[in-house]
């Protein structure tokens, strides 16, 4: 009774027609700012955030509700066309986005990007609506070693998305553990590999990382092939209409993969990076056809994209009930909370019931619009493939560089982005898969600085990784999943085996 | 380059690294602000790996090149083609638009890389990509400078 009356609350604000405008307008802001490489939902919602002092709250909200789920969607519109994430949680799209593009099915890929993001950010927002305050308290449960447990289960990932040659998939992690290793020492302030620079202290940010890793890498790749072959433009101008068959086709996948947005995101320090790869690993773990993966398996993308998407939903869930933002969208969400008069924490949900209901509401219509937006979208964002490489790959310099500017104000980071890309594209070149770097590189710092901490607040004692049942459980769970990718693994490798064989032998 | 070679390189390159780095670590004082844990722990356990992950690959392919086995000879005689001084005026061009960026200002220097990019990359009508190229900068300039404020 009380749901359905704090519900009716919530709908009621929604009777201005200037929240229904602004919460549009949010979306679609959200979607600009989500597609361009470099410039995230944080990016926008700090710059949009001082503009909205002068509306309602309900409007306010409304509008960086909008932004926030249009972003995190958006970032798989140039994963998916020019193997770019536009922000850190749509990397893994790129591993399976942009192969599906290169076999000329962009508009498939971006229709069941946003169709999966629609998804997930709905499921998470109804999850919020239900379970609220019961997964906020699961907040108090993690400590360091949970933390540590659920970034090694990250990177149990790395199994999944080393490709054929899993010690190269190794070495090619611990290459990303080490350049998140750079700068100075969470714990005890002291800087490494900085080679005296006052710059490098600073570390490898997450942009400059990520648009080095995968555009600049793509681009010198690209640069490579000048000359030597007419280019050949597969393009997908065709509308790929939704299909539920697509969806019932995979259902646990979409279902575990929900889940797992939603539970991450919940989890504060998380974020929708290690909840996409999670949910890749496990879909492609899962599958009936793993062999697809890697090559454009539709599977993936929805596993991935609805992930990213249920995080919004779920990072919710801490911010309302907990006063603690979960990742750096949340901590700005968490102060427009206070600068327009209202104190998140526990007593959040009895203080404002309609506010946190209105989120509901607002986080589902926002979902269905940032849906309709990117279907139609999905029509025509192909077009970019249209534009002769000649042409585009200049302009994708520019945007990175612009991007990355835009995102730090530092010409150390356009240096580094240069210089990670000569790197990235060299070891692409001897056979290293870059989607094990970036998830090395993404999780590195939770894993020190949750390794360090637990050693330090157990006196060195190793056990303490696995003192606490939460812990257990997901130290299990990441071995059981790594056990299994290593055997589905070696069993694709010595069919491959066989099979240049027989070819050799014709 | 054969990918045998590759593989042989890439394997000792990774064992240099990871050496460096395990030297580079022996460097670093120790912090009392550490409370026990030794700041070398994490990062030594890292480069420890790397050493093992090349070494493996170092070792795998010497077994293999010694094997007669046909399919693993075709495959490690597989050719990867490098065309690394295309790349490099690429990674040339952009070192010194990001120099002139810094120097001259957007607005100059953006349609200049565009133009002589969009040439090296292969686009040859110059009126085409003159007209892109300041229009392209036109549009970049409205977008980052004028509505984002971001000062070049």
């Amino acid at each position: 009774m009380e749901l359905l009356t704090n519900l009716t609350a919530g709908f009621a604000h929604l009777a201005s027609p200037e929240v229904w405008i602004f919460m549009i307008l949010g979306v679609l802001v959200g979607i600009v700012f989500g597609a361009i490489p470099g410039l995230t939902a944080t990016t926008a919602l700090a710059m949009f955030t001082p503009l909205t002092f002068a509306l309602s709250k309900y409007t306010a909200f409304g509008f960086l509700l909008g932004v926030y789920c249009g972003g995190y969607y958006a970032g798989s519109i140039p994963a998916i066309l020019i193997n770019t994430p536009g922000a850190p949680g749509n990397a893994a799209t790129c591993v399976e986005g942009y192969p599906m593009r290169e076999k000329g099915q962009a508009g498939k890929a971006l229709s069941l990007s946003v169709t999966s993001s629609m998804m997930g950010g709905i499921f998470s927002a109804l999850v919020l609506m239900l379970f609220a305050p019961l997964i906020g308290e699961m907040g108090y449960l993690f400590g360091a070693p949970e933390y540590f447990a659920i970034a090694m289960l990250g990177m149990t990932c790395l199994a999944g998305v080393s490709g054929k040659d899993l010690p190269k998939g190794i070495a090619s992690g611990l290459l990303g553990l080490c350049m998140a290793m750079i700068g100075q020492d969470a714990i005890t302030g002291m800087t490494r590999f900085t080679f005296g620079s006052v710059n490098m202290m600073a570390g490898i940010s997450l942009i400059p990382g990520l648009i080095g890793l995968f555009a600049l890498t793509e681009v010198f790749a690209k640069a490579e092939q000048i000359g030597k072959k007419k280019e050949e433009i597969i393009t997908d101008f065709t509308f790929y209409k939704p299909r539920l068959a697509d969806y019932i086709h995979c259902k646990w996948i979409l279902f575990k993969s929900c889940l797992i947005g939603t539970v991450i995101g919940a989890i504060p320090g998380t974020g929708p990076t290690i909840s996409a790869w999670i949910a890749y690993n496990e879909a492609k773990r899962s599958s009936k056809h793993p062999e697809e993966y890697g090559h454009g398996a539709a599977e993936g993308i929805i596993a991935c994209e609805s992930s990213n998407n249920a995080v919004t939903g779920g990072a919710m869930i801490p911010l309302t009930t907990l006063g603690i933002p979960g990742d750096s969208v949340t901590a700005i969400l968490l102060g427009a909370l206070m600068i327009h008069g209202m104190t998140p924490g526990v007593t959040f949900v009895t203080n404002y019931p309609d506010m946190l209901y209105f989120f509901f509401i607002v986080l589902i219509i926002s979902n269905l619009a940032m849906w309709a937006f990117g279907l139609l979208g999905s029509k025509f964002f192909p077009y970019i493939l249209a534009v002769p490489s000649s042409i585009l790959f200049p302009f994708v310099i520019v945007l990175c560089i612009c991007g990355v500017y835009a995102s730090s104000a530092n010409y150390y980071n356009l240096f580094l982005i240069v210089i990670i890309g000569a790197v990235g594209f060299l070891l692409v070149k001897a056979g290293f898969s870059m989607a094990p770097m970036v998830l090395g590189f993404v999780l590195g710092s939770l894993i020190e600085t949750n390794f360090q901490r637990t050693l330090i607040g157990s006196s060195m004692d190793p056990m303490a990784f696995i003192e606490s049942p939460l812990s257990k459980g997901i130290w299990i769970a990441a071995v059981v999943l790594t056990s299994w990718m290593l055997v589905k693994n070696r069993k694709s490798n010595a069919s491959d085996a066989k099979a240049a064989k027989k070819e050799l032998k014709k | 380059m054969k990918k045998k070679y590759i593989d042989i390189i890439s394997g000792v390159v990774l064992m240099l690294f990871s050496l460096w780095g395990w030297y580079e670590t022996s460097t670093w004082k120790e912090s009392s602000a550490a409370a026990g844990v030794s700041v070398k722990t994490y990062p030594r356990a890292v480069f420890a790996l790397i050493f093992i992950c090349g070494a493996i690959i170092f070792v795998r392919t010497l077994i293999k090149m010694m094997k007669k086995d046909e399919g693993v000879q075709a495959l490690l005689n597989k050719v990867t083609e490098m065309h690394l001084v295309k790349v490099a005026v690429v990674v040339a061009l952009m070192i010194i638009y990001i120099i002139a960026l810094k120097a001259v200002g957007f607005l100059l220097t953006t349609p200049v890389f565009l133009f002589v990019s969009m040439w090296f990359f292969g686009e040859r009508n110059w009126k085409k990509v003159a007209i892109i190229s300041i229009a392209g900068t036109l549009v970049l300039y409205l977008f980052f400078v004028e509505f984002m404020n971001v000062n070049f």
